[in-house]
């Protein structure tokens, strides 16, 4: 069954010096259960793709689908994840978990037992009444993973969401994130600008260009993929991201 | 033990002026008309405390900075979150208020007379408009520099966009509200001194002039220090809410000084 549907979605922002055009008709199909990667240049539009998904923003043109229904406005069911946690200072661990809860309206006792089952899939048993700058910064994600996991959305929008981390910090999570995907069959729409961590997170790879975003490729991604297969794939998509039309100094490769 | 210390650093210089203050006139340095020592303005002080007078000419005061001011808060606050949350709302105002902003609270004197007499009306209008625009500007700063990724973070967690406001804004902005709102009490405080010069026959600003018109230097300086005191005590009160209601911020930078 298809999640997300997005046809020849294009965005055109009003510039100071005129206007920018940040999405050029993109087609994609996310379906129940996938983990999609869209890997592009920084700086492409992919963080502007992914909060029209989040109806943050209207599309100038083209259509977003959730359900086969046109997406209007913001909703829990589509619950993003930014690439600094986000969290609200002024409440704990728990009470930004529960945040959400709150908004759905739950009762208090309920709220606290789905709050205590998302700090445990993220391993912050112990952590609930600290504030996030009592946290490092891989606890702090952690913490946002758990506040979306626990209004449990059908779509889980990250963006960048480990960019911020260091590389031990950022291993470990993805791996986390990867198996409460497989766990959960949750339907994950993943924005980065590393095609490793693309490759190695999902399912399926989308390909951008730099300004404005095009689809430039969509590659199934076979499980398991050895390291040598994983590399010879990196290596195609990266050579794919600099022929085109002669800017390859905009792309950043991953820091792995 | 370090942190006792520097407690007492403040006392050090206070009591070193206290001395100098007493010590000046009874040598002779300074004449004692125009500068009394401390002594015999602490007694004016009490004196004055005793006879009722100082506590009616004192709640004079506080009556009508609280009045002032607290009009001055309930319109400039929700007035501010609107504009703050609106820009297009924003754009209309923006030009009055940069007009209007710049006439410090004593201008609007003659104009508060012609309107209102002489008595409280006149002196609650200035510290109104004395302390209005700059609590309203405030609160439109405040309210834009609410981190925009909180507000969409709420939103895409099922909040709705009025309860953003309420769970998100208000909250976030709050640190710097709360220090706005002991400026602009502050503010308030001067503008009824000012106020009180011209416009009454009650209060601290009152006192002291007539003790002017006297030439009783004592009661002037004693009106001094309670003025000062009183506007310390108000700006205490205040942190005290504030420690209060920022809890949640103890520590918070040497925490994030002590990361990375």
């Amino acid at each position: 069954m298809k999640c997300l549907e997005i046809e020849a979605l294009s965005k055109v922002y009003a510039g100071p010096d005129g206007p920018i055009e940040a999405i050029r008709r993109v087609d994609l199909v996310v379906r129940e259960g996938d983990f999609v990667a869209i890997v592009g240049p920084s700086g492409c539009g992919k963080t502007t793709l992914l909060q029209i998904v989040a109806g943050l923003e209207p599309p100038t043109s083209g259509r977003v689908l959730f359900r086969g229904r046109p997406v209007r406005g913001s909703s829990h069911e589509r619950t993003l994840i930014f690439q600094e946690s986000a969290l609200f200072p002024w409440l704990t661990a728990q009470g930004n978990i529960e945040f959400g809860l709150r908004s759905l309206g739950l009762p208090a006792s309920e709220r606290r037992e789905r709050a205590r089952e998302a700090l445990h899939w993220l391993g912050l048993e112990g952590f609930a009444g600290l504030y996030p700058h009592q946290l490092s910064g891989g606890m702090q994600q952690r913490v946002a993973l758990a506040r979306a996991l626990a209004v449990d959305p059908v779509l889980l929008l990250m963006d960048e969401p480990f960019a911020a981390l260091d590389a031990l910090t950022r291993r470990r999570l993805q791996q986390e994130v990867r198996r409460i995907q497989e766990a959960r069959r949750q339907t994950v729409l993943l924005v980065t600008h590393s095609v490793r961590e693309a490759l190695s997170l999902a399912d399926q790879v989308v390909v951008l260009s730099s300004r404005p975003a095009e689809v430039r490729m969509v590659l199934p991604v076979p499980r398991p993929l050895s390291p040598a297969a994983l590399a010879e794939w990196e290596e195609a998509i990266h050579r794919c991201l600099t022929e085109e039309n002669g800017e390859p100094g905009t792309w950043t490769p991953s820091s792995f | 033990m370090r942190l006792r210390l520097a407690r007492w650093r403040g006392g050090v210089l206070l009591a070193g002026l206290l001395v100098c203050w007493e010590s000046l006139p009874r040598l002779g340095w300074v004449d004692p008309i125009l500068l009394p020592p401390f002594s015999r303005v602490a007694g004016r002080l009490i004196s004055l405390a005793l006879s009722g007078d100082l506590v009616q000419h004192a709640v004079a005061s506080l009556g009508r900075v609280l009045a002032g001011y607290g009009l001055a808060l309930a319109a400039a606050l929700p007035l501010g979150f609107f504009l703050g949350l609106s820009e297009p709302a924003e754009q209309y105002a923006r030009l009055a208020v940069q007009l209007l902003r710049p006439l410090s609270p004593p201008a609007w004197i003659p104009l508060a007379i012609l309107w209102f007499g002489i008595g409280n009306a006149p002196a609650i209008f200035i510290i109104f408009v004395g302390t209005f625009l700059t609590l309203l500007t405030g609160t439109i700063a405040a309210v834009r520099g609410v981190d925009r990724r909180l507000v969409q973070a709420a939103r895409t967690l099922g909040c709705s966009r009025r309860g953003t406001v309420v769970r998100v804004v208000l909250p976030a902005a709050l640190p710097e509200l709360l220090t706005l709102i002991r400026l602009g009490l502050g503010l308030a405080w001067m503008c009824v001194m000012a106020a009180e010069m011209v416009a009454v026959s009650r209060g601290l600003g009152f006192l002291m002039l007539e003790a002017r018109n006297l030439f009783r230097t004592d009661t002037v300086l004693a009106g001094m220090l309670t003025v000062g005191s009183l506007g310390l005590l108000l700006d205490g009160l205040l942190r005290l809410v504030q420690g209060r209601l920022l809890r949640w911020q103890v520590g918070r930078k040497a925490y994030e000084m002590s990361r990375d």
